[in-house]
């Protein structure tokens, strides 16, 4: 069920459950849906409602002061689903490599290994809302009709992330029914936990805080707590939870908020591809069997040990040239698109879209057009189809002639090819790095709470592997006789201002199974408090280069089964 | 691996030949003309007549502007190759002949088993941002030392 935290009254006393969680995204949507039925009363605080509303976004704002970073309300999303309601929905699991010490990986290896998670991996892939279980992420790499690069040798092998429809991805309408109609969970909406409060020696939980915009105050006792509120407020509620201690819950070894991890972004190189039309269909997004999917290059496990690299995913994408950029925005080809709307009958559809690419390929012209004339004149037998087809048949082909008129047009007027370059960008793994950190500024929100302050920093190790991979793609790309690749990040070992992260929180509350290198151990469990759990991708020991939500998710299903077994037998 | 002048020139690294318009500034420019798709970067893959090594190897790549913004980007890097023989020597090594010995028949065939070789081997070089085979990076500096403009 679910209730609106301004409205409880918090005069009436502490109000009672089983479990806490704290956050409803992903994590806290995924433990909570997990336990629905089992008889835990379970009350869910989440800081937003069913939209985002400004005032509710502003309590995420703070400070930025590292390297460049996003600004913070704007990198996460306070509503009822958290951060999926805009989430890109890529996923793919780590790796098993990825959970093991790495030659050149500070801190690496994390204290459980893939196979303790592999048992949740389809289920997280549903809860993410994947069309194929992630088990099966194989198989359709092999039915896959894109084919990839033919880069090879040790160093490199294709990848595949596999993404979530649009209309799956938010967490919100995916969960609301079960959620709403179980009798033993509550999801208390506009409720914000402002802080966990422990007994006086600090290894229990007694209870959490709860205040309002609108100005109610309650508490809420319960014999556990998971903390889910994402991985920069995980550990700012920790640090400002200073009632029985100035450090914070869980901070005894100032580990909380350190190793803050993102996955850095950034234009690494340009391939000049040898064939023009040379074709990367595999490295968009593109349908194999009704669900979409996107490859990218990847290093092999051999290399990345060798080279002692954090992993590098690098995404390939053609840019058009400055010259068809332009010519595309502009008002002839607005009118070509929304003449092409006109005969598909459909209004504003993908065959506008089409047309834009068409237009930008040289090679229809050739299949279409008389060859050598001085015109765009069409081939009889193209005309004839035209008019004598049936209306979808006019359809397809209208635009593409359009297209490769708009193409010739473009080309002679300017000179330029259908594309640049291949652009690569380069996500990178970013390692365990404890300046890395998310501490408290000296300012605070509409609710006291002093705002978080993000210090996200770098190592050499995150820029050594871009480099490498980028080096090493040159070789190849050439040897294979592909094209020629020119590396566009500094060599310096500076980052450019195109360098962004992937909107992904790790490592603020790590699992370890050391308290002096972490804040949780193997469990979820902080060390230290007997009833206090985190979940979402702050326990990231490592951070990998793929994209976290489906392994938090796994996590938080393991979790659940770990809470059931260990609380609730 | 075999190489030689009938190997197509899809097999063949591609190479230093220019595109228009890749990316602009100066010697960004200059060098992205040289490495390029489209046409064979080689002249040639046989010796040409009985001109010394050194004419030899300057000849194997087409002298265009490209090919010399590669070499001096080289040579900027490399100043002691400015010294042809020390160059010649380098390259002779690069190529596994003799630098002062007759030029062999298949010089145009060694030295792209060299450049593909260096490739394979991820030895390269760093022109202006291009990843390069050393072994062809030093071909266009011998480009642009036996041919001075
Ligand atoms: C633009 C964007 C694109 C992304 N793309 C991808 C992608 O393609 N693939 C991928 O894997 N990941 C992606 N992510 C990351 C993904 O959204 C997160 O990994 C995921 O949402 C994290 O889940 P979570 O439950 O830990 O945190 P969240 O989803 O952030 O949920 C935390 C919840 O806690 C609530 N909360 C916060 N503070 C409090 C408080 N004090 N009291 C009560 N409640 C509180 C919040 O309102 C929120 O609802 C993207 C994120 C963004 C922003």
């Amino acid at each position: 069920m679910f209730a609106d935290g301004r409205e409880l009254d918090g005069a009436a006393g502490p109000l009672r459950a089983d479990l806490c969680i704290i956050g409803g995204g992903a994590a806290g949507i995924t433990v909570a849906r997990q336990l629905v039925g089992s008889g835990i009363r379970v009350v869910v605080l989440e800081s937003g409602g069913w939209e985002v509303e400004d005032d509710v976004q502003d309590l995420s704002a703070g400070e930025n002061v590292g390297l460049p970073y996003f600004p913070l309300e704007t990198a996460r999303v306070r509503a009822f689903g958290g951060s999926t309601n805009h989430w890109g929905g890529t996923c793919r699991p780590l790796d098993a490599r990825d959970f093991e010490p790495r030659p050149g990986i500070p801190l690496s290896g994390w204290p459980i290994r893939l196979s303790d998670l592999e048992a949740h991996l389809d289920e997280a892939g549903d809860i993410c809302g994947l069309g194929r279980p992630v088990s099966e992420l194989d198989a359709a790499e092999e039915e896959d009709d894109e084919r990839p690069l033919a880069l090879g040798g040790d160093d490199f092998e294709a990848r595949f992330n596999e993404i979530v429809a649009d209309d799956e991805r938010s967490f919100a309408p995916r969960h609301r029914d079960r959620l709403e109609a179980a009798d033993d969970v509550a999801v208390h909406l506009w409720a914000n936990v402002t802080g966990i409060v422990t007994d006086d020696a600090g290894g229990h939980v007694t209870h959490v805080e709860v205040a309002t915009l609108t100005g109610n105050r309650y508490v809420v006792e319960a014999r556990v707590v998971v903390l889910a509120a994402g991985g920069i407020e995980n550990a700012r509620i920790l640090l400002a939870s200073t009632a029985r201690d100035p450090r914070g819950v869980g901070n005894a070894r100032d580990q909380v908020g350190r190793y803050f991890m993102e996955h850095p972004r950034v234009l690494a190189a340009r391939i000049l591809p040898r064939d023009p039309e040379i074709d990367l269909g595999y490295y968009e997004p593109h349908d194999v069997g009704g669900d979409d999917y996107q490859g990218y290059v990847g290093l092999t496990p051999a290399r990345l040990d060798q080279d002692a690299l954090a992993d590098v995913q690098l995404r390939l994408r053609l840019k058009r040239s400055a010259a068809i950029e332009q010519a595309l925005r502009s008002p002839e080809a607005r009118a070509a698109e929304r003449l092409a709307d006109w005969v598909d009958g459909s209004g504003p559809a993908p065959i506008g879209a089409d047309l834009l690419l068409l237009s930008a390929d040289l090679a229809t012209f050739g299949d279409w057009f008389v060859p050598g004339g001085p015109l765009p004149v069409p081939l009889p037998d193209v005309v004839r189809r035209v008019l004598q087809g049936s209306t979808s048949e006019r359809a397809s082909m209208v635009p593409r002639l359009l297209g490769g008129s708009a193409s010739y047009v473009y080309s002679k007027s300017t000179g330029a090819g259908p594309f640049e370059s291949v652009d690569v960008s380069a996500r990178a793994e970013q390692v365990p790095n404890p300046d890395s950190r998310v501490t408290l500024g000296s300012d605070t929100d509409a609710l006291g709470m002093p705002r978080g302050q993000v210090d996200w920093q770098l190592t050499d190790v995150e820029h050594r592997s871009i480099v490498r991979a980028v080096d090493l793609l040159g070789a190849e790309v050439a040897a294979r006789g592909i094209g020629r690749v020119q590396v566009v990040l500094p060599e310096d070992g500076s980052w450019p201002a195109d360098l962004a992260g992937g909107w992904h929180h790790m490592g603020t509350t790590r699992m370890s199974a050391d308290p002096a290198t972490g804040v949780v151990d193997r469990d979820c469990r902080v060390h230290g408090i007997d009833n206090l759990y985190v979940a979402g991708s702050s326990v990231f020991s490592t951070a990998g280069s793929a994209t976290p939500t489906l392994t938090l998710v796994a996590l938080a299903l393991r979790l659940a089964d770990h809470l059931r077994s260990a609380w609730f037998r | 691996m075999t190489a030689g002048p009938d190997r197509g020139a899809a097999a063949q690294p591609a190479g230093l030949l220019g595109r228009r318009g890749f990316v602009g500034g100066s010697l960004a420019a200059v060098t992205a003309t040289a490495f390029a798709a489209g046409t064979r970067p080689w002249t040639s893959l046989v010796a040409v007549g009985d001109a010394p090594l050194a004419e030899q190897l300057g000849a194997l790549l087409r002298d265009t502007p490209g090919v010399r913004a590669v070499g001096e980007a080289y040579l900027v890097s490399h100043e002691e190759h400015r010294d042809v023989p020390r160059l010649l020597a380098a390259l002779a090594a690069d190529l596994g002949i003799q630098p002062d010995g007759a030029p062999p028949a298949d010089l145009g065939a060694r030295a792209w088993e060299a450049v593909q070789a260096d490739l394979l081997a991820r030895r390269t070089v760093r022109l202006d941002g291009w990843v390069a085979s050393p072994t062809e990076a030093r071909l266009a500096a011998m480009t642009l030392l036996v041919h001075p403009s």
